[in-house]
């Protein structure tokens, strides 16, 4: 009798709230969050094609890796949409959020809404909706360059190797740059007015404004956003996976989509140990790439400061 | 000066005439694909070949019912919403709880447990398709909606713990005690004050965790097999395929139409939320 009335007590303790409330939470986080991510740094030395066991061949699959001449080319077209839609992306979001924080048109309001709408459609809707754009005799996009003169006939996009890949920047500028629009209006209303009414008295543009008090003053802001944008260079690959999955010919073929064909590919080759090798690589690119650039923009913040 | 400054005013307004317009433009880009979209899910397969800017002589309803019951649309959705409402309340139980510890007890280690979740949120890059794939298999948790609820419930905690914790560590613990001298166990205090206190972050993050989950795609296309199970976006990409043998391109712009409409109605409901709680959320992408 007393020892069920100790055992009611410690079930009613702060003791056992304590650890049965962090239970789930650190069981779940620990067990999908972290598990995958310190394995990624085992099964790149395996050789394993998820069926038997994982075998241990060291160094072999960077190897392989550093010879894969196709897994070169993908990360080159990694890169090419970088150059390309990551500047797009943000300074058409740095240039419509200044407008639509810093001018008073009664429309601003109704854009900024409409504006951030493909940002929070599912990408596969984007995706689809893109492909039957392109459609070379039903698409709205040749019907577009019609109406306003430019007669490329029943032009395919999708199927043309250099098109394809200039095609797919479109997509990822109109579900892409809102995103950052979101992120530059909060930062831009930030700003002190005071700041723009001193400069005002000096008379300053509006571009000299932008670039001379806004930039300065959200640049924290902009470093987390190239950040984030860097550490994004191999992401979001959905849109070409759907699309076009990496052709024609390999024109589109990014780092994603080739390593989800290696991981899963039709041909039924399950090459895990190969697909996660490619993963850790990238990793460390990243984990190089955010330093350098994080060195410099300090230093570029430090010559601002100076000058 | 009088007549330079009426100069200067005028000029200003061709500036602000073209700024407008270039506005204008760009709404057209973004809302004419979504357009063209809607009214060819009306139209009519015959009037689809004609060409795009062909308007449906008649609306088409009728595609949307086809869309619905004969292409499969209805089963995917109902899906969708067994995958997203499991997964939004297993998420929101575990993270409340955990949280509300971390926010209103003080005891040992609770940093490190508190950095050892919010960690990870720092180590973003590392791509876990695979390993994870390996793992829901190891688990035996593929092929199957509960599989996916329990992974969707455990993808979001990092963010989710961020907002939820920060949150509840405003909150005056004088309700707690009040809650405890009238006799309430920590379990009872946690379900009716915590809970109820916490409620406008509980609905950030699934806001949040709604357009996540709903826009996800390559979890399920990873985990799922079988298309009985397939949630809304792997079963339109898997139909739209299918479309190069049935052509019937109408009836799947009205399930393009049909997938927009739940993102359509928590947009309209939560804009304000959207745009001004969720510019981390964007940052993290």
């Amino acid at each position: 009798m007393a020892e069920k009335v100790q055992k009611a007590s410690f079930f009613r303790s702060k003791a056992f709230f304590i650890i049965a409330s962090l239970a789930p939470i650190l069981l779940f986080y620990t067990l999908f969050s972290v598990i995958p991510k310190i394995t990624a740094f085992y099964y790149p030395f395996t050789e394993y094609d998820g069926i038997g066991e994982p075998i241990w061949i060291g160094m072999k699959n960077f190897a392989t890796i550093a010879k894969d001449a196709d897994l070169w080319a993908a990360m080159k077209n990694n890169l090419f949409y970088w150059v390309i839609a990551t500047p797009i992306n943000f300074f058409a979001a740095l240039f419509v959020s200044f407008i639509l924080v810093k001018k008073p048109y009664k429309e601003n309001n109704f854009y900024r809404i409409l504006y951030y709408f493909p940002a929070i459609l599912p990408s596969v809707i984007t995706a689809l909706m893109w492909q039957f754009a392109f459609h070379g005799r039903y698409g709205i996009f040749n019907a577009l360059l019609n109406a306003v003169g430019v007669n490329v006939g029943e032009f395919y996009w999708l199927t043309n190797a250099t098109a394809a890949k200039w095609a797919m920047i479109i997509p990822m500028v109109w579900g892409g740059w809102a995103g950052n629009m979101l992120i530059f209006m909060g930062a831009i209303q930030s700003v002190p007015e005071s700041l723009y009414e001193s400069a005002e008295l000096d008379g300053a543009t509006d571009v000299q404004k932008l670039f001379l008090i806004t930039v300065p003053v959200i640049w924290e802001t902009m470093k987390t956003m190239i950040f984030f944008s860097i550490i994004g260079l191999f992401g979001a690959f959905e849109l070409i996976l759907i699309m076009t999955n990496g052709g024609p010919a390999g024109a589109t073929e990014v780092v994603g989509t080739y390593m989800y064909k290696i991981a899963f590919g039709a041909e039924g080759v399950a090459a895990f140990g190969y697909a996660a090798a490619i993963g850790l690589i990238l990793f460390a690119i990243l984990g190089c790439v955010s330093v350098v650039a994080f060195r410099f923009m300090d230093r570029g913040e430090a010559i601002e400061m100076a000058g | 000066m009088a007549s330079n400054e009426s100069g200067m005013v005028r000029k200003l307004e061709a500036k602000d005439v073209i700024l407008r317009v270039l506005l204008g433009l760009w709404a057209l880009v973004i809302i004419l694909p979504l357009i063209w979209v809607f009214y060819t899910s009306l139209k009519t397969n015959q009037e689809f070949f004609m060409g795009a800017w062909q308007l449906p002589k008649s609306m088409q309803w009728n595609n949307y019912y086809r869309a619905w019951s004969q292409l499969g649309i209805g089963k995917s959705f109902f899906n969708t919403v067994i995958l997203l409402t499991g997964a939004m309340v297993l998420n929101t139980l575990v993270v409340a709880l955990g949280c509300y510890t971390l926010a209103r007890f003080d005891f040992k280690g609770r940093d490190v447990i508190y950095w050892y979740i919010i960690g990870s949120y720092f180590i973003t890059g590392l791509n876990t398709m695979v390993t994870g794939y390996i793992l829901m298999r190891q688990l035996g948790l593929l092929n199957s909606l509960f599989g996916l609820i329990i992974y969707y419930g455990a993808g979001s905690i990092v963010f989710n713990t961020l907002i939820l914790t920060a949150f509840m560590k405003g909150q005056p613990k004088e309700l707690d005690e009040a809650a405890y001298i009238d006799g309430a166990s920590y379990w009872q205090t946690f379900w009716h004050v915590g809970l109820p206190l916490a409620r406008p972050s509980l609905l950030t993050i699934n806001v949040f965790n709604f357009m996540r989950y709903y826009n996800d795609f390559m979890d399920p296309l990873l985990f799922i097999r079988d298309p009985e199970k397939y949630p809304l976006s792997v079963a339109i990409y898997s139909m739209s395929q299918a479309m190069t043998y049935r052509a019937d391109w109408v009836t799947l712009f009205a399930g393009f139409v049909i997938m927009m409409i739940p993102t359509i109605i928590v947009y309209s409901v939560f804009q304000n939320y959207i745009t001004q709680n969720l510019n981390i959320g964007a940052l993290k992408g």
